[in-house]
């Protein structure tokens, strides 16, 4: 596995709008998607899926609804779907099409990795996909980590990795 | 996927936690929903409580009913944890817990703590490698179908798996608003139903290898599993049934199955309009004919446990195909007009059917099936 190519968070993709991509992690999950899938040139479809695994996913729209629920008792509905912590699949697979299996571990460590490895390769193996894409999340020393590799049984993995600077609590 | 057994279960629901006295009341159509205290302005009042475990934090009830369903669903499987170290390789033993959003919305604990903090606690309770899954709805079923997998690949010689989840104010407040919250209750692919009715619980099965089971009775078999997303949105399901469809294709391919060959259905039937179009199309399009299987569900009697759902369905399904009966599914009256299968309401369905699906949907597009044979001794032997 090498990593082909460093992307900067201020690459945005121009399609990604609207408030679930003000959590820097989602944003930073569909570019990484989507740079992954470019540069494999794959027909995208019901014959991609995703994985995603680590156990620091983004809290982003999570702390905002505890927050406001303690400080207003009230809740927005869009944040209470945005805190979703399978967001970041749902947001790739509907921005690229994607229908192929789709699982969100929210453990991490050598462990987690080999189980979604086994899934991975069984699901392509099996037939289910033609194509895997794998993204962790992670901390990094100066904020969080995500990073992709895409899954399949013809070609070498390739990995992208996107650094995000620690954010401030969002209000 | 013919090594993976069921070799035992339990659940904790808003009707009770005894495996045959929650199935009788299914049966007589008896549901766990009921009014309950809050200040809150809601849709609903209703919600399916699990009764027995008091005033407590949220994450600490999130943690205390999945390790009383755990403890119970190991004693089904006549396992005994103190002799794990002895029987099992070490490394062997898995947990696999999910969960949606559990607690983490309303309990400071629950915000601060990672993930996975209260499935690395019972693992370490129940010495066992944990592994933690979310996908909204479909957190119980894709539990199973990952401990089946690690099951098959010999990897896991006991898979302890299921899920949990409990009803808190944000979740309370939000279907309410988002107006999934029936306002007035929850009856599955109804022509006129208008919502569902949030509920919590916990479902745990404990999987094995054939060859581990050895004299113990079980509860049967998993078949096959497969997933699918939606693609459709956060929390808009794609109503063409697509996403559905495929999964329980990928399903049935993974269990080597052709579609007349299943029996019944346990739905996901969570009595949103869009979502119950979404699984009435699915179904309509892949079971035809005459030996089309028998749809029930049980959200009216469980209420929607979100994360809990899958796990408290598959064992649903497992007892159905044993007893050869299906509960009704409560507050049913007329079957809405693109549902073509039979679906059972008034009273409980006989059947004689071998085998089973199970379905849910979550939000995030997460669709899983699952397919579980009835127990027979004779298999195993």
């Amino acid at each position: 596995m090498t990593i082909v190519e460093a992307y900067k968070l201020d690459q945005v993709v121009p399609a990604m709008r609207g408030p679930i991509f003000h959590d820097p992690v989602i944003k930073a999950t569909v570019e990484v998607a989507e740079a992954l899938l470019t540069q494999t040139s794959l027909t995208v479809g019901d014959r991609v899926g995703m994985i995603t695994y680590g156990r620091h996913a983004s809290t982003f729209f999570a702390d905002k609804v505890r927050n406001r629920l303690a400080s207003t008792g009230r809740v927005s509905p869009l944040d209470f779907v945005n805190a979703n912590s399978g967001a970041p699949i749902s947001v790739v697979c509907t921005q690229f099409r994607l229908r192929g299996p789709t699982l969100n571990f929210v453990s991490g460590g050598h462990v987690t990795r080999s189980v979604v490895d086994l899934l991975a390769w069984n699901w392509i193996r099996n037939g289910y996909a033609d194509a895997i894409i794998i993204v962790e999340f992670d901390r990094h020393a100066t904020g969080s980590l995500v990073r992709g590799s895409l899954h399949r049984e013809d070609v070498p993995s390739s990995l992208l990795e996107i650094t995000i600077p620690r954010h401030s609590p969002p209000p | 996927m013919k090594d993976v057994v069921v070799t035992g279960f339990a659940w904790r629901t808003a009707l009770g936690q005894a495996v045959d006295n929650v199935w009788e009341q299914l049966n007589a159509g008896k549901s766990g929903s009921r009014y309950i205290e809050t200040d809150l302005v809601l849709r609903n009042d209703r919600a399916a409580i699990v009764p027995g475990f008091g005033e407590m934090s949220p994450q600490r009830r999130l943690r205390e009913i999945a390790r009383s369903a755990i403890a119970d669903a190991l004693l089904d499987a006549e396992i005994d944890t103190t002799t794990f170290c002895e029987i099992y390789r070490a490394g062997s033993v898995f947990l696999v817990l999910g969960t949606s959003h559990g607690a983490r919305l309303d309990d400071e604990e629950a915000g601060q703590a990672l993930p996975d903090d209260y499935v690395q606690e019972l693992a370490e309770e129940f010495k066992a490698v944990p592994i933690a899954i979310s996908t909204a709805c479909s957190s119980g079923s894709d539990t199973i179908a990952v401990g089946a997998e690690l099951v098959r690949a010999g990897i896991a010689d006991l898979c302890i798996c299921g899920a949990v989840d409990i009803v808190t104010r944000s979740k309370l407040l939000a279907h309410s608003a988002l107006g999934t919250m029936s306002p007035t209750d929850l009856s599955s692919f109804d022509a006129d139903a208008d919502g569902t009715i949030l509920g919590e619980g916990a479902g745990v099965l404990i999987l094995e290898p054939a060859h581990r089971v050895g004299t113990r009775g079980h509860r049967g078999f998993i078949r096959g599993c497969g997933s699918a997303n939606d693609a459709a949105g956060l929390t808009a399901p794609d109503t063409s049934g697509r996403g559905v469809k495929l999964a329980v294709e990928r399903s049935l391919a993974d269990a080597g199955f052709g579609s007349d060959e299943i029996g019944i259905i346990n739905a996901h039937g969570s009595g949103t309009p869009t979502n119950d179009q979404m699984e009435a199309r699915a179904y309509s399009s892949i079971f035809r004919g005459l030996n089309a299987p028998t749809i029930f569900a049980t959200k009216g009697a469980f209420g929607h446990s979100l994360g809990a759902t899958g796990a408290l369905e598959a064992i649903a399904t497992l007892i159905a195909l044993a007893k050869g009966t299906v509960p009704p599914v409560i507050g049913h009256r007329t079957t809405r007009d693109d549902l073509t299968l039979p679906i059972a309401y008034g009273n409980p369905v006989q059947h004689n059917a071998r085998i089973g699906l199970s379905v849910t949907v979550g939000f995030g597009g997460f669709n899983t099936a699952l397919i579980f044979e009835k127990p027979n001794a004779g298999e195993l032997s």
